[in-house]
């Protein structure tokens, strides 16, 4: 039986849009453990870009309890959960979200900046992660010059560099074509039999049929969970 | 940090014109501010070297007319001086710490073989010089044996010497005054002289007063000059010296028209006062311009924080600290307003090196020098930092505030 990773308990989350309250996530609770391969499916605002970004640390719940590897994430401080995020969690978004100045290369480097990484060090941990999804021969090039499948593979480099437990990937084929799209939902099948623990946001079902495990998610709550 | 660099230039070349709008804006602070602090500074010490040009908190001393009737005297009644009245001061008085007779001759004629010149002639004694800042280029001033024994000896005001002796040397050479062989002991320094109450310096000569009161046959002197001991003590000294005199020639001690004083301390105290106030309203001038300059390098920095949104979006979530996030733009900001600053600096010492090639003659004698000390770009530089530190901060921390999620979702 493996650990248990994620540990999210009636978690609710409130926005402000202008006068109106909005309620994204309506008590979710979720259990991952190490090595699953999950995805999560609900249509557009249906909360579970929310809910990865809760699970990811880069938003904190408005109420409800969030466990990463049993810590309780509300009691950290902005440096531990930037650590936290550069060490353990990879994002990977549906717009890929390269530095638009930067080539491949600094773009796969960007989490090694914030950790205490040789220069040296991080060019053969970029190079490595580059090829692991295919892209080591346009190193040089900026991120305008790649096709959007070639992006994403850049983007899963740059998630994977820091050889995190987690992998977030937010519709990471919402802009790809269906053959493209099957690529990179390919490469993350691989992610998951090396050990890796992955959770996949989708609206096809399709791609979701990939997961071990699927969750699907409406008006902010688990359907049937 | 080499990091920080690249980005900056990186920046830089993305958004060139307003970062050379900026850069352009703080340097021009920097350098108003310098060239006005500069130039201030110059005018000062121009005002200042003129002030002194006469001699520094010193007194001069005339007789006058009495005024108010005195122990059955009347009015209208003229006072006279005589050397006797220096020493009699100089005993009485213990604030009083330097004090000479003055008697004055005008176009009197100075004859060296065929040149003849009409010059104005003091006859002094050797505290004179020390008190009028009558520094020798060449020679020495008068001194006490040449007073006791009435030697026939001249010291010469630069423009006479000059137009006497042109480039050859005047001290050791022998020159007529009223017919009688005078040798020329020292030579006037070149000064810069704002104030006089006989004549420029420049243009006259000096002999020891007894030898004056012989030659010339004078009783009664033209003035008096004394220095107290500290300026402070200036209007008591004036008290005193109305004390004396007024018991020794019979006049009420209230009679202000019996003396008459030039006392140079006020004058130094008025000036000191207006240059203080032109220089306070220099710095203000200047640090408003620091101040829209700085205004400038916000503005820049919120603009770079709204195009880059997203940046910061990504970078926090690959694990940027809001720290991290601060520092970046922060960095930045102050090196955006340094290199500006340098700018203005570099710019500025350049056009002020340039001013000093200006002679100084005409109006300018008494301007001065536009002067680059060193504390001015120094402080100029850490108002600056001060400033852009402001400018930095709170764009950054704006940023460094920035909800992460928020942030990737900005278009």
């Amino acid at each position: 039986m493996s650990n248990i990773l994620i540990e999210a308990k009636k978690i609710r989350k409130e926005y402000k849009m202008g006068e109106e309250k909005v309620e994204a996530l309506k008590g979710v609770s979720i259990r991952v453990k190490e090595r699953e391969f999950i995805a999560i499916v609900g249509t557009s605002g249906s909360g579970k870009s929310t809910l990865l970004h809760i699970l990811g640390c880069l938003d904190k719940p408005t109420s409800g309890k969030y466990s990463y590897r049993g810590k309780e994430t509300k009691d950290l401080s902005d440096k531990e959960l930037s650590s936290l995020r550069n060490k353990e969690i990879g994002f990977v978004f549906q717009f890929f979200y390269l530095l638009p100045r930067e080539n491949i290369l600094q773009n796969v480097e960007l989490p090694l900046l914030y950790r205490d990484t040789s220069p040296e060090m991080r060019n053969n941990m970029a190079r490595e992660a580059l090829d692991k999804v295919g892209m080591s021969h346009r190193i040089n090039h900026l991120p305008s010059e790649l096709s959007g499948g070639e992006r994403q593979r850049v983007a899963i480099a740059r998630a994977l560099v820091g050889e995190p437990n987690l992998i977030l990937a937010d519709e990471p084929t919402g802009n790809l074509d269906t053959k493209t799209g099957e690529a990179i939902i390919s490469i993350f099948e691989e992610l998951s039999d090396a050990g890796r623990t992955v959770i996949l946001i989708t609206h096809e079902m399709e791609l979701a049929e990939k997961a071990e495990r699927i969750i699907k998610i409406r008006d902010g709550k688990i359907e049937g969970g | 940090m080499k990091k920080i660099f690249f980005h900056f230039f990186q920046d830089f070349r993305a958004y060139k014109i307003r970062f050379l709008l900026v850069l352009f804006g703080v340097a021009w602070g920097t350098t108003t501010i310098i060239l006005l602090m500069g130039f201030g500074v110059g005018m000062m010490t121009g005002i200042q070297e003129g002030m002194s040009g006469m001699g520094e908190h010193i007194a001069i001393l005339w007789a006058g007319q009495t005024s108010i009737p005195y122990k059955g005297l009347g009015i209208g009644r003229y006072i006279h001086f005589v050397p006797e009245d220096a020493k009699l001061l100089r005993e009485k008085i213990d604030i009083i710490d330097e004090i000479s007779p003055e008697y004055i001759a005008w176009g009197k004629p100075i004859k060296y073989k065929e040149m003849l010149r009409q010059a104005k002639i003091s006859g002094v004694n050797p505290t004179y010089g020390k008190m009028r800042n009558l520094v020798p280029e060449d020679g020495r001033f008068i001194n006490k044996l040449d007073v006791e024994q009435r030697r026939r000896i001249i010291f010469l005001g630069t423009e006479e010497k000059e137009k006497i002796f042109g480039e050859r040397k005047a001290v050791g050479e022998k020159v007529l005054l009223n017919g009688i062989p005078f040798l020329v002991i020292g030579v006037l320094k070149e000064k810069i002289q704002m104030s006089s109450y006989s004549g420029s310096d420049e243009q006259a000569a000096f002999i020891p007063y007894t030898t004056f009161k012989v030659m010339y046959g004078r009783r009664y002197l033209n003035n008096i000059v004394y220095r107290p001991v500290s300026p402070e003590l200036a209007e008591k000294a004036q008290k005193k010296v109305y004390e004396v005199l007024s018991k020794k020639y019979k006049f009420d001690p209230n009679d202000k028209e019996a003396l008459s004083f030039w006392d140079v301390t006020e004058t130094e105290a008025m000036m000191s006062k207006i240059t203080k106030v032109i220089e306070i309203f220099l710095a203000l001038v200047g640090a408003m311009t620091l101040l829209i300059a700085g205004a400038a390098v916000a503005n820049i920095m919120y603009f770079l924080i709204d195009e880059r949104t997203k940046e910061i979006g990504i970078k926090r979530s690959v694990g940027a600290t809001a720290k991290d996030i601060l520092k970046q733009f922060f960095i930045e900001s102050l090196l955006l307003s340094s290199i500006g600053g340098i700018i203005g600096i570099g710019f500025s010492s350049f056009v002020l090196h340039l001013c000093s090639f200006i002679p100084r003659v005409g109006m300018l004698e008494f301007f001065g020098a536009p002067k680059l000390s060193p504390e001015i770009p120094l402080v100029t530089f850490i108002i600056l930092l001060i400033i852009s530190f402001f400018a930095g901060y709170f764009p950054a921390k704006k940023a460094a505030s920035l909800n992460p999620v928020e942030c990737l979702r900005y278009e």
